[in-house]
């Protein structure tokens, strides 16, 4: 250390640092990032949720301004992602959906509803506002507890 | 070496600095540096980054609470300190997206008088009110008595008989102290466990640290356990709440274990008997009646007693009865024969299709219907009526219900359609549903 270094300088400069412990600090560095990054993913038990993937659509009007689909998906899906892809549902249809039956009134509630194995995991709502007005928007997404046997094995 | 531990040493003292520095500004900024809003009220100042209309509406409910509990608790008062109260929702329930996942809904530290709550939604106000009466009765209790902080089943049962009060009509708060699903939850321990059990956890409780209130493995089970103890001590005292509620305090543990073999006596009598019991008081026959329906197997007798005294004309029943019954006519509950319930719903159906009801009675009528309406044929004509009222919130809430009881004709449920649209183009609905109506009969 040279003379007249400030003693706080020189435990925050990282040269005198490493010149010290060259390697070590390296090594100790690499050693906790890894135990951090092994800890993490021991903790979440190293589960990757899957993106959805739809194996079939069915379309039902139970009204003539409202619209139900049943989306039948392989696995459950993490909570935004039920709503993402509804919303990209309606966004391909420039967030218009018609009722073929009745192509001239507008849609007030569109509703999608996952499923797995017939077993219902989400609900994702879409309305107009209070005033009937507007564009349809987000109204709630409620997913539901899964039933253990609906969550698939990882392979090993 | 000594220079080494010079440095040490000073990066010790500033990073002491630093956090008394920090410390310092928080305690200036109250919590506000960590919120996008700050409302303050008159004995509490409330945290939180919802909208302001939002976070407004929920003060306006705490204050409520604070003076209602005020009332409750006079003597309290004085020593109850003014709060700081922080209302947060998880990142999905502010975008709207609600999953099954039990979580903790609020929690009070004493020394900062500091109460955090995160109600889930989106089940309702209700349930909002419901953390909110719970924490905010740990505030008055440890603040005018504060050995009690560290009596955690004193605290948590007081806090559990006064979550389930709710405010009527008038805007007073009423308490009928009787938490079912704990009450439930307890016998089916008693049950399971057996007395002797039961007795040994129910008293190692009376003394338990906070570790072993909220860390143990029996932990889901000790504020049922909590609550069946303080519920049937208080129902051993007389006087005022706030009198009883102290004469709790003042008794020693050996008394309050003598009084065990009475919780189990308690206990052992059904859900029933104690609601038919409280349904007796005018105030709390609604709220019995609501319990009543989610008990599994109700004396329909006693519901359906209690449910016509709830609609006796003298009484004049508001909206909010009217909807109360229309919800729990066309529910679940059970114990009831289909004349019986038949005769509920032609009463209810009359009610809802005379221009002499109040509005406010057929729109709440109505919109129960909407919600949990079974199809039952006495309300079709007066909802078809409803189509053509000149008020369109009626017309709007009995479209919905018309959708909702009958699955076989498509209609149109815009509340904006049946509240906006030209007549002429609302009366094309109407005629559709008269023909569907006379094609059916």
């Amino acid at each position: 250390m040279s003379p007249g270094h400030s003693p706080e300088l020189a435990i925050l400069n990282p040269t005198s640092f490493f010149s010290r412990r060259p390697r070590l600090g390296l090594a100790h560095l690499l050693v906790f990032w890894l135990c951090v990054f092994g800890l993490s993913f021991a903790a979440l038990g190293c589960h990757t949720i899957a993106p959805m993937r739809p194996v079939g659509i069915d379309q039902f009007s139970p009204e003539k301004d409202v619209l139900v689909f049943h989306i039948s998906i392989e696995e459950p899906s993490t909570p935004r992602s039920y709503r993402d892809w509804a919303q990209a549902q309606l966004d391909l249809v420039g967030g218009e959906p018609r009722n073929r039956r009745y192509p001239e009134i507008p849609i007030y509630e569109v509703t999608y509803r996952f499923r797995v194995s017939r077993e219902m995991v989400a609900e994702v709502t879409f309305r107009r506002g209070d005033d009937g007005e507007g564009a349809l928007e987000h109204a709630q997404t409620v997913v539901r507890a899964v039933p253990e046997w609906l969550i698939k094995e990882e392979s090993p | 070496m000594r220079q080494h531990a010079l440095s040490q040493g000073v990066r010790v003292t500033q990073g002491v600095r630093l956090l008394g520095l920090g410390g310092l500004v928080l305690l200036l900024s109250g919590c506000g540096l960590f919120y996008n809003h700050t409302l303050s009220y008159e004995d509490f100042s409330l945290y939180g980054n919802q909208p302001k209309t939002t976070l407004r509406r929920t003060g306006d409910t705490i204050q409520d609470v604070f003076d209602a509990y005020r009332l409750l608790f006079p003597n309290f008062e004085e020593k109850v300190h003014g709060a700081r109260i922080l209302y947060e929702e998880d990142s999905l329930s502010q975008e709207n997206i609600f999953t099954g996942d039990l979580r903790q809904e609020g929690f009070y530290l004493p020394v900062l008088d500091l109460i955090h709550l995160s109600p889930r939604r989106p089940r309702g106000d209700a349930d909002d009110l419901s953390v909110i009466l719970h924490e905010m009765a740990h505030h008055f209790l440890i603040s005018a008595h504060s050995k009690t902080s560290s009596q955690y089943w004193l605290n948590e049962g007081l806090a559990c008989c006064l979550e389930v009060s709710f405010f009527d009509e008038e805007g007073t708060l009423c308490t009928p102290l009787f938490h079912q699903s704990l009450f439930s939850q307890a016998r089916r321990i008693l049950r399971r466990d057996g007395e002797e059990k039961f007795r040994s956890e129910l008293s190692a409780l009376i003394g338990a640290s906070w570790f072993h209130f909220h860390r143990s493995d029996g932990r889901n089970h000790n504020y049922a356990y909590s609550w069946s103890l303080y519920w049937h001590l208080l129902n051993q005292q007389e006087g005022s709440l706030e009198e009883r509620v102290h004469a709790i305090i003042e008794m020693s543990p050996p008394e309050v274990l003598a009084s065990i073999d009475g919780v189990i006596s308690d206990l052992r009598t059904s859900a029933d008997d104690h609601l038919a019991a409280l349904s007796k008081d005018p105030d709390l026959r609604g709220w019995c009646l609501e319990r009543w329906a989610e008990l599994p197997a109700a004396n329909g007798r006693r519901f359906r007693a209690a449910l016509l005294e709830e609609l006796d004309p003298e009484r004049d029943p508001g909206p909010k009865s009217w909807a109360r019954a229309t919800l729990l006519i066309n529910g679940r509950i059970r114990g009831i024969s289909r004349q019986e319930r038949n005769l509920l719903h032609r009463r209810v159906a009359k009610t809802l299709g005379s221009p002499d009801t109040d509005l406010n009675i057929r729109i709440a009528i109505a919109a129960a219907l909407a919600d949990e309406g079974s199809l039952s044929w006495a309300y079709i004509v007066p909802l078809i009526n409803g189509l053509e009222e000149a008020s369109g919130e009626l017309r709007a809430a009995s479209a919905r219900a018309l959708a909702r009881l009958s699955k076989q004709k498509p209609t149109v449920v815009n509340p904006g359609f049946w509240r906006n649209a030209p007549p002429e183009i609302r009366a094309v609905e109407v005629a559709e549903w008269r023909n569907w109506y006379e094609l059916r009969h």
